[in-house]
């Protein structure tokens, strides 16, 4: 037995002082009275000498001095050591998707975590803890940890994972625990079935056994106006007959609902036919409850919707390009004269601002800018006005191979175009990119401004050219420069656990947020073109980009549970962990001092009532 | 030196009082109690037939004229008796709050006053260890009890009284009136011979026990170590606690009871007269309800 603090002996100096102010205090208050006849003759009738009422005042001093050397063992804190007791205890937990399978009102997830708690709780004092955790990622969470309540709360602290893991990873961990600590015992918490193991404790949390899933959803608007929605439903244990309902735009009441026949290990297609020709969001659930929630519902957004932004037409006699604009689906147009434009100040918040035969003073700096026949070179624009030049030969679209080009001349089919007139422009030692040229000169180019936003310039008046402005070529390239520089923020709005979403900046874009479906926040980086995300939770995404002029835009995805983690039993090879295990534990440590302070508590209360006698007898 | 203030107007109210003796009055003549035998007075007793020898100025010629035989008249005697009030002088009578020996003072004032209003000679002796001093002798009178009842103040309390030894020399009288004991009765010393002694003589016996309030309920808790005011030899030492409290309860009732049992037995009288209970109390209602005075 060893002492953690044996200067807390110190306390029994307390003792002698116990018994210094016992004899004080017991000291007899000497009285002459005018006789001790009656006093003495009260002898004989005193009805029983109990004991106690003697040794009231010892017993109160021997009790008071149990409890100062009580106090002392207290805070000397006296340790114990049980040789071979403890243990080196390694968890490997499984946090794959599968572990939300909900059996009596709680996870597989969090039984297991219950069991590895139990263990460490139930285990001798001085055992050390290991916990790998093969969730989103496969990491060691602690290694040697020997404090019961911190390796309890970093168990509690864990998060449950929604991916498809093996447990591959988590057995190279283990093993190379176990080779440190061929003594260690360890043990296995996960809800696969494994037929064969070795040096491993599998502690099975397979509760649950019905799930009904939804996977494989797509959409498609028909020629005929009408849109029609296909998906796979699945049980992954008996078979049922199910109810999918079809909800728009965040309805919680169903649009739409159809019953499919479920058969286990069999997708069942079923389809939805709507007279529809746009939507915000659909979401197709199954109304049956089952074990794991998480895959009974799908929800898909209109990547069209979600990326659309605001877009700012400056020009006088905007018909032509508001035609083309409004054909490439820039539903969000917004129209100014010249004269109204310059009435406002600094940023006015659009993603796009388009300027057609007139020129601002200062480029705008909160997003990206069209040029559209500039007869002058604005503050900030990154290029230079030379003079106006009639065409002499048909303008000419760019045959490089450049990733950009062949986006922004994507399904513009013919080779050149007539225009009558054209500015010439220099592009100055800037970083462009020329889509099509006239006479050698470009005529619609890009790049980036001096406030690092994406410019386009067309250097030819809509108007004049009108051949050309009515081409279905003229709708393409619109389109397809607006995507370029109003680009896309998400590629896609459909996801599985595990993908990674990529996150497109856009101009005027200061930050985004990233909102997961358990409410977690995340800031990706800004600083590149495309900041990536790991999608670990199952469900609905918010994006909120935060715009330079304080506005805010949302883009919703969705991230479904992967389909290997759908099913409720899994049979899994082996979980060998290789080695000759070492008999003997470690030395194991009581310190409880729970004991030390009942007796305390005892011996307190029994002086308490001590005192309370000697006062009854007092009254 | 205690300082004995004779309340007047206590004296007023009692005294019309008289004692009531219940032993045959053997005293001398001249008193107002009535005596057993006949004699002179003016209460009318009996008749009785004449025999030679007779007084014949007590013949009622009345009778004889009625029934021509000689008849004599009685009337009842009355008797002059000596109250001997005999006050215990030790230690435990002055010590501590409850002033007994100021209550015994004036109890046996009182009583003397009574007395000599009843024309009875009164006797007042202080109990001084193991004799009896006189304090004031034969008493007759308001004038002379105004003249004496200040030698009460003389008496000294101290050191240890023992009744018997103390009253058994002594001259008692025999039949001749109330001797009264004023004591606090706590003592190991024996009382009782005394007591005997003055029955024997025929007198009636009143015993006043003297205790202070603090004496009949106690107050005090706690380790205490008693010393007794007479003897510092004897001593007293516990933790006084309810159990304690309720034995010396026990003890007192014992010792009180004792006083009043032996008293009762020997047709005498006994009364508690708590320190500092008021006099009116013990004389216009203790005393007359116990059948000593009327």
């Amino acid at each position: 037995m060893t002492f953690l603090y044996p200067l807390g002996f110190l306390a029994l100096l307390g003792i002698p002082v116990l018994i210094l102010i016992y004899i004080i205090k017991n000291r007899y208050t000497e009285q002459t009275i005018a006789s001790t006849y009656l006093w003495t003759l009260s002898e004989r009738f005193l009805r029983r000498r109990i004991p106690i009422n003697r040794l009231t005042g010892i017993l109160s001093l021997i009790l008071q001095i149990l409890a100062v050397i009580l106090i002392a063992l207290v805070v000397a804190h006296p340790v114990f050591t049980l040789p071979g007791a403890a243990e080196a205890y390694c968890f490997v937990l499984d946090g794959s998707g599968s572990m939300n399978i909900v059996q009596d009102g709680s996870t597989r997830f969090d039984a297991g975590r219950e069991k590895i708690k139990d263990i460490i709780g139930s285990s001798v004092k001085g055992s050390t803890y290991t916990l790998i955790y093969a969730g989103n990622t496969t990491e060691t969470i602690f290694e040697g940890y020997n404090d019961k309540e911190l390796a309890i709360e970093a168990v509690d602290e864990l998060e449950r994972g929604f991916k498809a893991v093996g447990l591959g990873d988590a057995l190279v961990e283990a093993q190379k625990y176990f080779n440190e600590n061929p003594r260690a015992l360890t043990y296995l918490v996960t809800d696969k079935i494994y037929s064969e193991s070795s040096n491993v404790n599998i502690i099975n949390v397979n509760g649950g056994s019905e799930n009904y899933a939804i996977s494989d959803v797509d959409y498609a608007f028909k020629a005929d106006g009408y849109l029609e929605i296909n998906g796979n439903a699945a049980t992954y244990g008996s078979a049922a007959t199910v109810t999918v309902e079809l909800c728009f735009d965040g309805e919680d009441e169903a649009y739409a609902e159809k019953t499919v026949d479920l058969v286990p290990g069999k997708k069942q297609a079923f389809d939805f036919r709507i007279e529809m020709n746009d939507f915000s969001s659909f979401e197709l659930r199954i109304r049956d409850a089952d074990d794991l929630p998480l895959d009974n519902s799908v929800t898909i957004y209109n990547v069209k919707h979600e990326n659309m932004s605001r877009t700012l037409l400056v020009s006088d006699g905007p018909i032509y390009l508001r035609a083309a604009l409004s054909a490439a689906g820039a539903t969000q147009l917004d129209v100014m004269t010249p004269e109204e434009y310059a009435a406002y100040d600094g940023n006015i918040g659009y993603g796009l601002y388009i300027f057609e035969n007139t020129v601002p003073d200062k480029t705008p700096r909160d997003a990206a800018v069209w040029f559209v026949n500039p007869d002058k070179s604005p503050e900030g624009a990154n290029f230079s006005f030379q003079t106006d030049v009639d065409a002499r030969d048909a303008a000419k679209y760019s045959t490089s191979t450049k990733t950009t080009v062949q986006k922004v001349l994507s399904g513009v089919k013919e080779k050149d175009f007539l225009i009558k007139k054209y500015v010439k422009l220099g592009t100055g030692g800037g970083d462009f990119t020329i889509y099509a040229t006239c006479d050698g000169s470009p005529l619609i180019f890009s790049g980036a401004n001096a406030y690092g936003n994406r410019e386009v310039v067309l250097a030819f008046s809509m108007r004049d050219s009108a051949s050309f402005t009515l081409s279905m070529d003229c709708v393409t390239l619109i389109s397809n420069l607006m995507n370029y520089s109003f680009p896309e923020v998400v590629d896609a709005t459909s996801y599985v656990c595990g993908d990674i979403l990529q996150v497109n900046m856009i101009a005027g874009c200061n930050s985004i947020k990233i909102v997961s479906p358990f409410g977690k926040e995340s800031y990706p980086d800004t600083n590149t073109t495309v900041s990536e995300y790991e999608l670990t939770e199952v469900g609905a995404y918010k994006i909120y980009l935060t715009m330079t002029d304080g506005t805010e835009r949302e883009i919703n995805v969705f991230a479904a549970l992967p389909e290997e983690e759908r099913a409720p039993v899994a049979e899994e090879e082996a979980f060998l962990i290789s080695g000759a295990p070492e008999s003997g534990g470690l030395p194991g440590v009581y310190d409880d001092l729970m004991i030390i302070f009942i007796i305390l508590a005892v011996v307190v209360a029994a002086d308490y009532g001590v005192y309370c006698y000697e006062q009854y007898q007092l009254r | 030196m205690n300082s004995l203030v004779v309340n007047e107007e206590l004296l007023g109210k009692i005294e019309l009082l008289q004692t009531l003796l219940k032993n045959n009055v053997a005293g001398r003549f001249g008193g107002n109690h009535q005596s057993k035998t006949f004699g002179s007075s003016c209460d009318f007793a009996d008749y009785r037939e004449y025999m030679p020898g007779d007084d014949i100025t007590k013949i009622d010629w009345n009778v004889y004229a009625r029934f021509e035989k000689l008849y004599l008249k009685l009337y009842l005697d009355e008797r002059q008796v000596h109250t001997r009030i005999y006050i215990d002088a030790s230690r435990s009578m002055t010590y501590g709050k409850g002033k007994k020996d100021e209550q015994a003072l004036k109890i046996a004032a009182a009583l003397a006053y009574i007395s000599v209003c009843e024309m009875d000679r009164v006797s007042v002796y202080a109990i001084c260890g193991n004799r009896v001093e006189e304090v004031i002798s034969n008493m007759l009178g308001r004038e002379a009890y105004y003249d004496n009842i200040g030698k009460l103040n003389n008496i000294v309390f101290d050191g240890e009284c023992n009744i018997s030894e103390a009253i058994l020399p002594t001259t008692v009288g025999y039949g001749d009136g109330l001797s009264v004991i004023i004591s606090d009765f706590l003592t190991e010393n024996d009382f009782t011979a005394a007591i005997d002694h003055l029955a024997g003589k025929k007198r009636d016996i009143l015993c006043v026990q003297v205790l202070s309030r603090e004496e009949l309920n106690p107050k005090v808790r706690g380790k205490m170590h008693f010393f007794d005011s007479e003897d510092s030899n004897r001593f007293y030492r516990k933790n006084i606690n309810k159990e304690i409290v309720r034995a010396y309860k026990q003890a007192l009732e014992y010792a009180t009871g004792r006083v009043r049992d032996l008293c009762l037995s020997r047709n005498g009288y006994y009364l508690l007269a708590p320190s500092p209970d008021p006099l009116d109390e013990i004389f216009l209602d203790k005393l007359v309800s116990t059948g000593v005075l009327k």
